[in-house]
């Protein structure tokens, strides 16, 4: 790879492997990101796609290998680097009776990039109420959050995400656990309303037919390894993912279509 | 009698004794409450106590054995429940009944009259000193600075840890440093609640206030509100009927809770959705 392709990509992954108790979860995986990319990263249970956006963040450690984001190694101390990845994660149950509204958790996505110490400015405030509205949550902004269906959590999720303003976004299964008509109003959000490619975005899934069509790339784990790594056109097909899954067949079964629209 | 404002000078003391401790110990509480930390309280709670008799024992102000113990035990369950090798109520359980343990290993040598060591159980707020109200108010000020100051990261800790890692807060800091606060408060405000009543003090009001609002900000101002009233409704009627202070506090407190729950919003969200 030449010098200035390096400096292009904003994520950097080389011969990486984690371990958990003795246990590869990654077994030295090499892939780089470059700015402007959506990439979906596929891979059935266990197949160590949380653990790299993990390790992205700098919550997981790694025992080989280098990583760079945005030219810096994550840590956990590297808060200032975690400022700049916007993260979804899948729903979690909260307590219902936390005291924190739609408009308040979605202002948290500002908490770390306005300063420590610092109070949200005019500006902040502006910005989180103009993104609930465009994600078309505002009759929820005062709600508290433990009061939100999934499909309307994770919509706060992503508007979190939106107002963090960062240059990469990491989408972690953000439509599982949440009911069928919610995963597609989700799934349509990120599909036809945002621009995944106003970020470097890695969106991690299992499921086949949650994957946003507008995809530019398809990254295969299988066991901790990059099983496979191309274009969807070329590995989005039923060979390729029940070899991926072991013939598993509920990723073929059908209902799966993938009509990828080249940018 | 001298008196100022028509109170007698020497009940002065206990009234700024409760203005602080009910400050401190609520806002300490509203911590404790959101991040469902209750069992930690106990235990440093109990552990400022066997602080407070290993300094009888051994000499010291029962103060700086408190806050030696107290602070102990932050920086032994903290980091334990923190890195989840054990589940949080395991190591709680396991500091707090070494505590325990020691606790009556002090009491048994500390040497002649145990009136002294007794009465930290249940403290007195009548007997405080000039001293005591110095490091209550320096308490109270240090906490609500540092809630004013990082009220969005403390917000954000307490109600949503996760992600307030991954946006980039300095979530660890933010939480040791509620805990060291919290262990802090809990040991000067021993002499005046007593070691066995504490946590009741510091539950209570900010429970109370969360059964009240879904606002951060009402139930911080409702949890001192109630910490305030119950301290000096406690002392008043400790003062009217000659009863133990402590305890009429605590009562107070615990009257304030009931109220709150029956007419708490959250109950009758809940009552609708059985409905």
């Amino acid at each position: 790879m030449s010098r200035e392709t390096y400096q292009d990509n904003t994520i950097n992954i080389q011969n990486v492997s984690a371990y958990y108790n003795n246990h590869p979860a990654l077994d030295n995986i090499t892939l780089s990101f470059r700015r402007g990319e959506f990439a979906v990263i596929l891979g059935p249970n266990g197949s160590g796609k949380t653990t790299l956006l993990k390790i992205l963040c700098g919550l997981c450690k790694f025992q080989k290998g280098s990583v760079k984001v945005l030219g810096q190694t994550p840590s956990s101390y590297n808060f200032l680097l975690r400022r700049k990845i916007a993260h979804v994660a899948q729903v979690e149950s909260i307590d219902p009776k936390l005291p924190i509204t739609v408009r308040e958790s979605v202002a948290t996505g500002r908490a770390g990039t306005s300063g420590l110490g610092r109070p949200l400015k005019k500006s902040d405030w502006k910005l989180v109420d103009t993104t609930i509205e465009w994600i078309g949550i505002s009759h929820l902004a005062d709600k508290p959050i433990g009061h939100l269906s999934g499909g309307e959590r994770q919509k706060t999720s992503i508007a979190r995400a939106l107002v963090q303003q960062a240059p990469i976004l990491l989408l972690d299964e953000p439509t599982a656990s949440i009911d069928p008509n919610a995963q597609k109003d989700i799934l349509d959000l990120l599909e036809h309303k945002m621009d995944l490619h106003s970020f470097t975005t890695l969106y991690v899934t299992h499921e086949i037919s949650m994957i946003p069509n507008r995809c530019d790339r398809i990254v295969m784990l299988q066991n901790g390894k990059v099983w496979a790594d191309g274009k969807p056109d070329e590995l989005i097909n039923e060979e390729k993912l029940k070899e991926l899954y072991g013939g598993n067949g509920f990723c073929c079964s059908g209902k799966f279509s993938f009509h990828h629209t080249h940018h | 009698m001298h008196e100022v404002l028509g109170i007698p000078e020497y009940l002065w003391r206990p009234i700024f004794a409760g203005l602080f401790s009910g400050i401190a110990c609520s806002i300490t509480g509203v911590f404790i409450v959101t991040m469902h930390l209750s069992f930690l309280g106990i235990c440093i709670a109990h552990s400022a106590f066997t602080g407070a008799l290993f300094s009888l024992w051994i000499g010291w102000n029962p103060l700086l054995g408190s806050i030696l113990f107290s602070l102990i035990a932050s920086a032994i369950v903290g980091p334990l429940a923190d890195r989840g090798e054990l589940s949080p109520d395991t190591s709680t359980g396991i500091v707090f009944s070494t505590m325990l343990g020691l606790a009556f290993l002090f009491l048994g040598l500390i040497p002649g009259s145990k009136a002294s060591a007794l009465s930290l159980f249940w403290g007195n707020i009548l007997t405080v000193t000039r001293m005591d109200i110095y490091i209550l108010s320096g308490i109270t000020t240090f906490l609500l600075l540092l809630f004013t100051i990082f009220f969005k990261e403390i917000h954000a800790v307490l109600c949503h840890r996760q992600i307030a890692v991954y946006v980039g807060i300095p979530t660890a800091l933010i939480f040791y440093l509620l805990l060291i606060t919290t262990g802090l408060t809990i040991a000067v405000s021993l002499q005046t609640v007593g070691g066995l009543l504490i946590y009741s003090l510091l539950l209570n009001p900010s429970a109370s206030a969360h059964q009240l609002t879904y606002r951060f900000k009402t139930m911080l101002i409702l949890s001192i509100l109630f910490g305030i009233t119950s301290c000096w409704g406690g002392l008043a009627l400790s003062y009217k009927y000659n009863l133990p202070t402590g305890a009429t506090i605590i009562l107070i407190s615990s009257l304030i809770f009931i109220l709150s729950a029956i007419f708490s919003p959250k109950r009758q969200v809940k009552g609708e959705k059985n409905v």
